[in-house]
């Protein structure tokens, strides 16, 4: 029954409050350590909201380094991977919203110009309806995808990252519950909630 | 069980969050309840979309942590951007200003401030210059101002410490005979 979510790992979460600490403190290579643990998950979820690699990969950058600059200001530094989450969401929701403003487009129009796997730019533009990145997506049909993401777009925005982060991209509830600065109860009634609207918009397509 | 309560637990299912207990009661409605199987059934497929467009950008995670790296570095290299300067140089500047101000009215209020003692009335003077006019036979205006003495010697000025000059005033001249008449009345 239902897939089993990365556990909220209590050892990672003590590693992940003596890092921070000691980042504070100085240690470069205890915030490098950190910039390792999350910087996947992050530009997922970067990726996700704004259907552009290149983009997702600046706003990691510029999230970590907002985390660097701030670190003293964490007032629970166990809780740095929801923190981070947070600064990612945000940046990328302005990210999108300036993009709206300065282009009027869509998701499905954005092609940027991607980075190849050692960051260097192609000219070929990829976004999430093209499937090429991620074989299972290939197989969603690409008109479900386009559906699915304009479905997104509509719902509220802390439904719509609850979906994203817990759901789709799978991230530990806590974290989750971290970055959208609620409780893991809430973000359960905010996926629910997230899931009954998208049912409703979806309802041709499944 | 409601409706919504029966949804939330199916929601929660694919969540993989729901307790041992919920579980128990989700199959229980499950197995006798065919509108909560089709219920179940709509949101299997939506779970199934959910989950077939999760991302999975191909980054070289090496790479991307040496940039993230690198780019730390470089703030900490340059606690001052260039760029910083067009803010940094009007602020430079207001501030270099508000310390000139401070400064001036320091120096101004000691000025105002220095008390001078009563001057010798006798070395006080009129100067009047009347109308150039070989006798007064109307009412004439005069100037009139108050300064330092014009016979007034260096060593003389030197037991004084403040002289102020009046600004020019006028007088009213009437010829005598004349019924006094002041036209700035």
């Amino acid at each position: 029954m239902g897939h089993e979510h990365q556990s909220d790992s209590s050892a990672e979460s003590v590693a992940d409050e003596a890092l921070v600490r000691e980042a504070i403190e100085g240690d470069r290579t205890a915030f490098d350590s950190l910039v390792r643990r999350y910087q996947t998950p992050a530009v997922a979820v970067s990726y996700r909201l704004l259907g552009n690699r290149a983009d997702a990969v600046e706003i990691v950058q510029d999230a970590f380094l907002k985390a660097f600059k701030g670190l003293s200001t964490l007032e629970r530094p166990e809780a740095f991977g929801g923190w981070l989450m947070r600064i990612v969401s945000n940046l990328s929701l302005n990210r999108r919203r300036g993009r709206h403003l300065r282009k009027g487009a869509s998701l499905e129009d954005d092609e940027g110009n991607p980075i190849d796997a050692r960051g260097a730019t192609t000219t070929s533009g990829e976004s999430l309806q093209s499937g090429s990145l991620d074989p299972s997506r290939a197989a969603m049909g690409k008109e479900l995808g386009a559906q699915l993401e304009k479905a997104l777009q509509q719902l509220p925005e802390k439904q719509r990252l609850a979906i994203v982060m817990f759901t789709i991209q799978e991230l530990p509830q806590r974290q989750v519950a971290e970055a959208l600065d609620c409780s893991v109860e809430a973000v359960k009634w905010h996926v629910f909630q997230g899931r009954k609207k998208l049912k409703e918009l979806l309802k041709d397509h499944l | 069980m409601t409706h919504d309560e029966l949804e939330f637990l199916i929601s929660q299912h694919f969540d993989g969050t729901l307790r041992a207990d919920e579980v128990e009661k989700l199959h229980t409605a499950l197995e006798s309840d065919a509108s909560a199987k089709a219920l179940f059934h709509e949101h299997a497929r939506l779970n199934t979309v959910l989950k077939s467009s999760k991302a999975q950008p191909d980054i070289d995670a090496d790479w991307l942590s040496a940039e993230i790296a690198g780019s730390i570095d470089d703030v900490n290299a340059r606690p001052m951007r260039i760029s910083s300067w067009p803010v940094i140089m009007p602020m430079a500047a207001a501030a270099m200003l508000i310390v000139g101000l401070t400064l001036g009215i320091i120096f101004l209020r000691d000025g105002t401030e220095t008390t001078v003692g009563p001057t010798n009335g006798a070395l006080a003077s009129a100067q009047i210059s009347l109308p150039d006019a070989p006798s007064i036979t109307h009412d004439a205006v005069a100037n009139v101002s108050v300064g330092v003495p014009a016979n007034m010697t260096p060593a003389m000025m030197t037991t004084l410490f403040f002289a102020q000059e009046r600004p020019a005033g006028r007088v009213v001249i009437t010829p005598a005979g004349h019924d006094r008449h002041d036209p700035f009345d």
